[in-house]
């Protein structure tokens, strides 16, 4: 456990070593939270009322929670397995004691933890625009919390698998950016998924990057498909299923692991 | 004594060898526009999704508010080839490259600009292109030679506003060492508001959006003009006919703002 302490903390650290750059991204967080709510009720001025269910009050707050728990969640370490198998480096990390996969969990968690002020920023700038209402009730608020630990796991799990892809695709800068924002788009993180037409919901359904964003802001927000537990079943069923598939890539992974000038 | 080609040359010249060199790494490079074309594609996807949950926009149809997105997302390219390296600018003073740009008989900005060939901008074209032509085609608009004739220059008009914008923002690296949060944010406001119909805006926020960070002239006014939509405009109906026209002002004054900024270059010392 220390061992794996010790991964947190250097995940937790990396990013306040770049102090400038981290709090930059506080303040682009801050002007992009704003930008949305200016958006959002212009949209609405000649709309008045309701679109799809949702009043000027619930998209302004789903943008302000969405951005917000987007800027933690998505993070994208400087420390990924996609750069230490291009510097070569991934061949120190196999001899470490823990697993590879246990060892980037936990960094990533460090990530996390070390983003975690930028909560403060966004839901006082949602403040300061006027942008966000307390959930409706005690139940609402339990749920939106558990969904967002189980959001936590399927994002992490998300950024995993792909950088495990790695092993295959040395170089993907291309595919990753493509990746990045599909996994934006259809994780509801900036638009709610309830804006989408039919079909283009039942595909970010049927894909696990909703379960990382849409899910627990839909929580929030007193709307969650199927009910509260149907939702967080399904976060769970992701969080299974991604955990399997990082296994089994992994499995397949180590045998073909080429050391770059190690 | 041979005499030194014209800047415009130049940069001809060290675009050609920059997308040479990047073609060197083919499969890269596919990989890198096709990731620029996803990019571009989930930001029209997130405006269609709107439009088509709202209906309209500010009155503004599907149809047209595509049509203002095709304008920037064209001006936009455009703007990457030319300007895409600016993000580049700290770099390349902090670690005294700028020096080597100094000591040759190369225009710096030209060389600035064409350090190295903005690849995802090859992307953004092919997505630009496709995205105009067919938000021209089906916009109510009746194309004249002289409507297409505004067309093509109010694309390059956009892509000059923009990459006024950034330019000048660029060139605060040269006493602050640092730009790229300017440019962070100037960014993000174009990407956020460029895609709307401008006039749905609060007004104060619209015309922050004409005279101080000039967004307008880069989508927003040329295509009011296009689409007969006057009635829409906030400013003079000639200030939107003149938006090529600040777009290569607005240029200008860049570029000579950058050479200004330029005196306060210190050597990081190497």
């Amino acid at each position: 456990m220390r061992r794996v302490w010790s991964q947190i903390r250097i995940g937790y650290l990396t990013p306040w070593s770049y102090r400038t750059s981290t709090l930059l991204t506080f303040g682009i967080l801050a002007i992009q939270v704003a930008l949305y709510s200016v958006v959002w009720r212009a949209i609405y001025a000649d709309q008045g009322g309701t679109v799809a269910g949702a009043d000027v009050r619930t998209a302004v707050g789903y943008a302000v929670l969405g951005l917000t728990i987007a800027s933690i969640l998505d993070t994208s370490p400087y420390w990924s397995i996609a750069a230490r198998v291009g510097d070569g480096l991934i061949g120190v990390d196999l001899t470490r004691p823990i697993g590879l996969l246990t060892q980037n969990f936990a960094v990533q968690t460090g990530y996390v933890l070390a983003a975690l002020p930028a909560v403060a920023v966004g839901l006082a700038t949602g403040l300061a625009v006027q942008g966000l209402a307390p959930p409706e009730n005690a139940e609402a608020a339990v749920g939106f919390a558990l969904s967002l630990v189980l959001a936590f796991a399927v994002s992490q799990l998300i950024t995993l698998l792909m950088a495990l892809t790695s092993f295959w695709t040395v170089e993907v800068g291309g595919f990753e950016m493509a990746f990045a924002v599909v996994r934006t788009f259809l994780s509801g993180a900036v638009l709610p998924l309830w804006f989408m037409p039919d079909w283009l919901q039942a595909i970010a359904r049927a894909l696990p990057f909703q379960a990382a964003t849409y899910t627990p802001l839909s929580v929030y927000f007193g709307r969650p498909t199927g009910g509260l537990v149907a939702a967080l079943g399904v976060q769970l069923l992701w969080v299974v299923v991604l955990t399997g598939l990082c296994a089994l890539v992994w499995s397949r992974a180590k045998h073909r692991v080429v050391v770059q000038g190690g | 004594m041979v005499e030194a080609p014209s800047t415009l040359r130049q940069y001809g010249v060290l675009l050609r060898i920059g997308l040479q060199s990047a073609l060197q790494y083919r499969a890269d490079f596919v990989m890198t526009a096709i990731g620029a074309i996803a990019y571009e594609a989930v930001s029209l996807a997130f405006v269609g999704v709107i439009v088509f949950a709202f209906g309209s926009i500010g009155g503004w149809s599907f149809v047209e508010v595509a049509f203002v997105y095709g304008i920037r997302a064209m001006g936009h390219a455009l703007h990457g080839v030319l300007s895409g390296q600016l993000w580049g600018t700290d770099e390349v003073v902090r670690r005294g490259e700028f020096d080597r740009f100094l000591l040759r008989p190369v225009n710096p900005l030209v060389q600035l600009l064409a350090r190295r060939f903005q690849v995802t901008a090859v992307g953004d074209i092919v997505f630009g292109l496709v995205v105009l032509t067919i938000t021209a085609v089906a916009a109510p608009i009746v194309w004249t030679v002289g409507s297409v004739a505004f067309l093509i220059v109010a694309v390059v008009g956009s892509a000059l506003v923009e990459s006024a914008v950034m330019l000048a923002f660029a060139s605060l690296s040269f006493r602050l060492l640092v730009s790229i949060p300017a440019l962070r944010v100037a960014d993000l406001v174009f990407v956020t508001f460029g895609p709307y119909p401008l006039s749905v805006l609060p007004r104060t926020v619209a015309q922050l959006l004409t005279f101080v960070l000039p967004l307008a002239y880069a989508g927003f006014f040329p295509a009011a003009v296009l689409l007969g939509r006057e009635a829409d405009l906030f400013v003079p109906v000639w200030l939107a006919y003149a938006s090529p026209a600040v777009g290569v002002l607005l240029y200008a004054a860049a570029v000579a703002f950058f050479h200004r900024q330029l005196r306060h270059y210190a050597s990081p010392g190497h």
